[in-house]
């Protein structure tokens, strides 16, 4: 059954990749098609994102690439992680919990969803991002800590074989959901907020 | 009418009849008596010699017994002489995971060599190197249960008394006896004198045998069937022990349908030797068999005597499913395969599932289950082991030693064709051979002797014949080199005599002296492909979870200097191996072994230095995660909540 359910999910996961990945490309392109035909502009609105801040977001940026590319590479290429991508990806998952525990207290302030968008207000300064951002945000949030708790729980010698082959499921699935929304997020954060002007 | 109708067609009548009488009779003369009960049937049975005539104890000059037509009565002997202990040199025999072959030694050449009829990558074929079939049995018999190369292939060949001392056929005893008084030492004995045909007798103590075999000139012919040609005086005899016989010259013989441990270990003891090696009494066994098994709960066959060896992908050709949901995935998963129907037979004979708890799931992908559970705990520097068909286990001899040849270093963990790293037993091969064209044909070691029985003989000075006796106690390079001069004049365009041991191949090539002379010097060549060891994975003793590989953490094998990736083995062979010279023995580690890159491994260990501080921060920055990402929840959850009122410029929810 383990075997079974490592295997086959091993190859279903690289479908996942891909079709995330297409999917993650594919709003993109299409919000930046219709972002064009639509006629909208850059708007700068609210407050500026500080040093720190930016860096922490290159870093978390730069952590979730690492992960991802030391992760799917070798599922792709080979059909499961070893080796010296492995030693990578784990290296990298240390800088990631920093770095995204950080990201989440300096950014998760303005990601909160002002009254046009469904939520709380911006305050006074208001926020720099878009709804879009915001959703990705959050999403980001809530399967990193999935993704992160995964494995922390596989760490304890508590869960049994098919446990944490369970586990290392959910690990794979909502890191790809954090790649994905990072990948939207990221391009969300470069076009800045815009609107119609 | 019906009268009238038997009476008009009698002639036809009479052929139905006949017919179906012969046919009845013939399903009752073909079918195995049973007697249906789990119960064992008692054996009290007439002996038969191998001419299938009763054999009568008080008779003069009586024949032994044979197994195959006292047991054979009953039990279909063409069938069981096809199973696996029989049919090594089958033609037709699927040859399976590679076992521990035959090892020939020669301790008067250095030779240790390999030997299987089953085309073992790294074995040698005894055809091949002209190891005859009757040399096959006179060397290894005493450790066979009879049948295959003793009989049924059994081949006449120059050196063969087969017509003499008679086939070694399968002695059913050897395996299905619960008698303790069941000798096996005494089969081994009458094999050495040629008594082939009088083992089974000797061995089950029926009675007393005097004679040999090995005294009866070389033309001897005891046809079977006929009485002998030859002088009676000469011929091995055998005297019954009446007490054992009833009034109607019946014996009982304490048979079991399940082989006791005790006759399985008859052939497959194995000791630990080297670093390994401790009292008997240290030594806890294999957890099954401390649990109430018997090796054949796992390693059992129907009439055909196909064993089931228990490995992971083995092709049962009778019950492949079976067998396959006996492997240790088999009976304590049932996920081995793809097969549906292994869940189902999961947990046969009460096999608990293991948790595993903790234990990163590719572990199982990467390493078998006897990485963790099988053999001796691994040390630092790799044991030896000592086994029945190698060693010559259960001969009492006052000289025997954990050091004597051939050399099985034990555990050593390698990779098997499927990527999984299991523990095997190596040794290297170490023969003389001859080069030609590229390619090295092995020479037989006791021509190799003929040859070389003055280079290596030592006169043993405290004799008082000044008897001279060939020695061995490592050769130096000297002596190989020696050696291998007289080799090359002997077979002169044979090829080039080459030595192999210890994983090196040695051989002369051309040289100057200081004065220009020609002359030859010893060439020595690391890991040639001639040299390579033969390894083959074993599975026992199994070592229950406590006692595992990993039960202290991940760094029973992710530490600087962890036997499972150090731990260093030398391949050892005849040669001296001398530090100081070129017989030096080859060192590696297991991590070498399993082709692991040792820089990646030095980084994973480097990793695990910090395992704890890092589960600790990465804990707590968890917990921080967490309680940022509640806190939002719960501010979002109370925006929901408090819609109707975000009407105005200020949300409730959000007032903080």
């Amino acid at each position: 059954m383990l075997n079974n359910l490592i295997i086959a999910d091993g190859s279903s996961f690289s479908v996942s990749i891909y079709a995330g990945l297409g999917l993650a490309v594919g709003i993109i392109v299409i919000h930046f098609i219709v972002r064009g035909v639509s006629g909208l502009k850059r708007e700068r609105s609210g407050r500026k994102l500080g040093m720190i801040e930016k860096l922490v977001y290159l870093g978390v940026l730069g952590c979730i690439g690492a992960l991802g590319v030391s992760a799917f590479l070798p599922i792709l290429t080979h059909g499961h992680m070893t080796g010296y991508y492995m030693l990578l990806h784990t290296v990298f998952a240390g800088a990631f919990l920093l770095m995204f525990t950080l990201y989440v207290l300096l950014w998760s302030e303005d990601h909160v969803f002002t009254c046009e968008q469904g939520g709380g207000n911006e305050g006074e300064k208001g926020s720099p991002f878009r709804r879009g951002s915001k959703i990705c945000f959050w999403i980001m949030l809530l399967a990193g800590i999935l993704a992160i708790g995964s494995m922390l729980v596989n760490m304890l010698p508590y869960l049994s074989t098919s446990q944490q082959a369970i586990m290392i499921d959910l690990h794979r699935y909502t890191s790809l959901c954090v790649v994905l929304t990072g990948i939207i997020h990221a391009y969300m954060v470069l076009i800045g907020k815009r609107s119609a002007h | 009418m019906q009268y009238k109708y038997l009476k008009k067609n009698h002639p036809f009548c009479t052929l139905i009849v006949s017919i179906i009488l012969f046919a009845i009779s013939g399903i009752a003369e073909g079918a195995t008596p049973k007697t249906g009960s789990k119960s064992q049937h008692v054996h009290i049975l007439k002996l038969y010699d191998e001419n299938n005539v009763q054999i009568d104890p008080t008779a003069e000059n009586p024949k032994p017994y044979s197994a195959i037509n006292t047991c054979g009565q009953c039990h279909d002997y063409e069938k069981i002489q096809h199973g696996w202990h029989f049919n090594a040199a089958g033609d037709a025999v699927d040859k399976g995971r590679p076992g521990e072959p035959w090892i020939m030694t020669d301790d008067r050449v250095g030779v240790q060599l390999p030997l299987s009829y089953r085309g073992w990558k790294g074995t040698f074929n005894p055809k091949d190197l002209k190891v005859t079939q009757w040399e096959m049995i006179r060397n290894f018999g005493r450790h066979m249960p009879g049948g295959g190369i003793g009989e049924k292939y059994a081949e006449p060949s120059e050196d063969s008394k087969w017509k003499a001392a008679g086939n070694l056929r399968i002695d059913c005893l050897t395996c299905h006896t619960a008698d303790r008084s069941f000798d096996h030492e005494a089969w081994g004995q009458m094999i050495k004198l040629n008594n082939m045909r009088w083992a089974p007798t000797a061995a089950a103590g029926l009675g007393k045998i005097t004679g040999a075999g090995t005294s009866l000139p070389k033309d001897a012919d005891i046809k079977e069937g006929e009485e002998p040609e030859i002088d009676p005086a000469r011929m091995p005899k055998v005297e019954y022990d009446l007490r054992k016989f009833d009034k109607e010259n019946k014996v009982f013989f304490d048979v079991v349908r399940k082989p006791p441990n005790n006759r399985c270990f008859a052939c497959h003891t194995v000791n630990e030797g080297g670093v390994q090696e401790q009292p008997k009494w240290h030594s806890d066994q294999d957890v099954h068999i401390r649990a109430g098994f018997s090796c054949v709960d796992c390693h059992t066959n129907g009439i055909e005597h196909h064993t089931v060896r228990g490995f992971k992908g083995e092709v049962h050709p009778k019950a492949p499913l079976q067998a396959a949901s006996l492997s240790c995935a088999g009976c304590h998963l049932g996920d081995e395969s793809e097969q549906p129907e292994l869940q189902d037979m999961a947990g046969r004979l009460g096999a608990p599932k293991p948790v595993h708890g903790g234990i990163p799931p590719f572990h199982f992908d990467k390493l078998s289950c006897t990485v963790c559970h099988s053999g001796p705990m691994p040390k630092d520097k790799v044991g030896t082991v000592q086994t029945s068909m190698a060693h010559a286990l259960g001969e009492v001899s006052k000289t025997k030693t954990t050091e004597d040849m051939p050399n099985i270093a034990s555990p050593v963990y390698l990779k098997t064709g499927d990527g999984q790293v299991e523990p095997h037993r190596v040794m290297w091969p170490a023969y003389w051979g001859l080069e030609k064209d590229g390619k090295i044909t092995a020479i037989h070691p006791d021509q190799a002797y003929r040859e070389l029985r003055r280079v290596f003989r030592k006169r043993r000075s405290s004799s008082s014949d000044d008897k001279e006796e060939p020695a061995y106690d490592g050769y130096t390079p000297e002596q190989i080199t020696t050696a291998l001069e007289t080799l090359k004049k002997e077979f002169k365009d044979a090829g080039e005599p080459v030595y192999i041991a210890g994983g090196k191949l040695y051989k002369l090539v051309g040289d100057k002296d200081e004065e220009g002379k020609e002359t030859m010097k010893l060439d020595v060549v690391e890991n040639h492909p001639a040299s390579e060891p033969y390894t083959w994975a074993f599975g026992h003793n199994v070592r229950p979870a406590r006692q595992a590989l990993g039960v202290n953490g991940c760094t029973d094998c992710h530490s600087k200097d962890a036997p499972f990736f150090y731990a260093t083995s030398a391949s050892l062979g005849p040669a001296l191996n001398d530090p100081k010279t070129v017989t030096a023995p080859l060192l590696k580690k297991n991590h070498e072994w399993q082709g692991w890159d040792a820089s990646l491994l030095g980084m994973w260990e480097q990793s695990f230095e910090g395992h704890k501080p890092f589960k600790f921060f990465a804990w707590s920055v968890f917990a921080i995660l967490v309680l940022v990402g509640l806190r939002y929840a719960l501010r979002g959850l109370g925006a929901v909540l408090s819609m109707s009122c975000c009407k105005g410029s200020k949300c409730s929810a959000n007032s903080e």
